[in-house]
């Protein structure tokens, strides 16, 4: 089976630690909500990922996430937005994603204005 | 044709590297060979080959190889010989690699959100001098996108350096940026195809701005302004980004086929290899 399933996963930020904690308990690194957003009411967390949809199956059934996942990081779960598409465009589920939460990108983290006179 | 001492070549005739001399030895060598012949006296950098899936691995650690097309890519090994391999740790971070139905070629696809690869130190201090070569398909310009960058930024550690893809947001558009004793040197922000053939060349012992960073885009030297002067001096020992700035912000949204990054300026003619072989995988015409 293919990584064919686009995958964004939104957190607010008082949650971030505690999906992070939870994606390194199934191996996928330490910090996979790397990108800083920003909406009307706080900071987000995003990312955008590629699944096997066999893995994601695995993942989204709750009586083997409870083998996994510590009770204590478990509530954190109630907070992550995902939207998945599959066979989907990354950059379209991304955009769609955060267009739907009324969220962006942290200006700080993204898109500087270059000052005038400067190329870089 | 069989060529002895005593041949006489009529008509202009004339041997290229893929001749074959029976009962002799084919002379014919391949692109990589070809590219780690670059490397034969030491130089620092990098080579990149994603259409050799034996260099490439799921997991950073190595353990799960690529075997197809659709699949992350955590680990892809240095071909130059210096052992500078990238590597992702992070899932949701890791590019896929992907084949052009077209060429028949592999890339990495880089989803502009959070897919980047980083390298451990490279020690360019022996040298004022890098190529960069890539071939690239950028796919999105909705965000400034680090197609490779040192350190956190190009001027931190200074003696760093850098390419944006695009330079400004909705742009089309790329650059060479470069720094040493605190000071840098950057091009400006060139309008291009997003299909390209990308071959950089940064020269630190220059003393104008002009002749310290250019570069090709399809094999044509691109004419643009320069902003900034670098003083003379050696590169850094530094982590290479690509795809993310520090991997942390402006991720690039594209494609990449093969990347090589040499401590040294490259040859007219080598460049002209290079390009050739990556035009050939993206299926651009030079």
């Amino acid at each position: 089976m293919s990584y064919n399933l686009s995958v964004v996963n939104i957190i607010p930020d008082a949650h971030k630690d505690a999906i992070n904690q939870i994606a390194e308990l199934y191996g996928c690194g330490s910090n996979n909500l790397s990108v800083k957003l920003q909406g009307d009411d706080g900071i987000y967390w995003g990312c955008h990922s590629w699944w096997k949809p066999e893995d994601y199956a695995t993942f989204s059934n709750d009586e083997l996430r409870a083998q996994v996942v510590p009770a204590e990081l478990q509530p954190a779960l109630a907070h992550l937005y995902e939207r998945l598409v599959l066979d989907g465009d990354a950059q379209e589920n991304w955009q769609a994603a955060l267009a739907l939460k009324g969220i962006s990108v942290s200006k700080n983290e993204f898109n500087h204005k270059r000052p005038i006179g400067s190329l870089f | 044709m069989i060529r002895t001492p005593l041949s006489t070549v009529i008509g202009g005739a004339f041997w290229t590297p893929s001749a074959t001399i029976v009962g002799g030895t084919s002379k014919t060598l391949t692109f990589s060979q070809i590219i780690e012949s670059l490397f034969s006296n030491g130089e620092q950098g990098f080579f990149y080959d994603p259409n050799d899936l034996s260099t490439m691995y799921q997991d950073s650690a190595g353990t799960i190889p690529v075997t197809a097309a659709g699949q992350p890519v955590g680990l892809i090994l240095d071909k130059s010989g210096r052992n500078n391999h990238a590597y992702q740790t992070v899932s949701a971070s890791r590019p896929i690699l992907q084949c052009n139905a077209t060429t028949g070629a592999y890339y990495l696809a880089f989803d502009g959100v959070d897919d980047y690869l980083q390298t451990n130190s490279i020690d360019f201090t022996s040298t004022d001098k890098v190529s960069l070569f890539a071939g690239l398909n950028r796919t999105g310009n909705a965000n400034i996108g680090t197609l490779l960058e040192t350190g956190s930024s190009f001027t931190n550690p200074t003696g760093g350096f850098g390419i944006k893809c695009p330079v400004g947001v909705g742009e089309s558009t790329l650059n060479l940026m470069a720094s040493t004793g605190g000071s840098n040197v950057s091009t400006g922000a060139v309008v291009s195809p997003d299909k390209l053939v990308y071959s950089g060349f940064i020269d630190l012992s220059k003393t104008t701005a002009i002749e310290q960073v250019n570069f090709k885009v399809n094999g044509v030297l691109v004419n643009t302004t320069r902003s900034n002067l670098a003083s003379n001096g050696n590169l850094a020992n530094v982590s290479v980004f690509i795809g993310r700035r520090a991997g942390v912000s402006r991720p690039f949204n594209g494609h990449v086929y093969g990347f090589i990054n040499i401590g040294k300026l490259v040859s007219d003619n080598e460049t002209v290899v290079i390009e050739k072989e990556l035009a050939k995988q993206l299926g651009v015409t030079l």
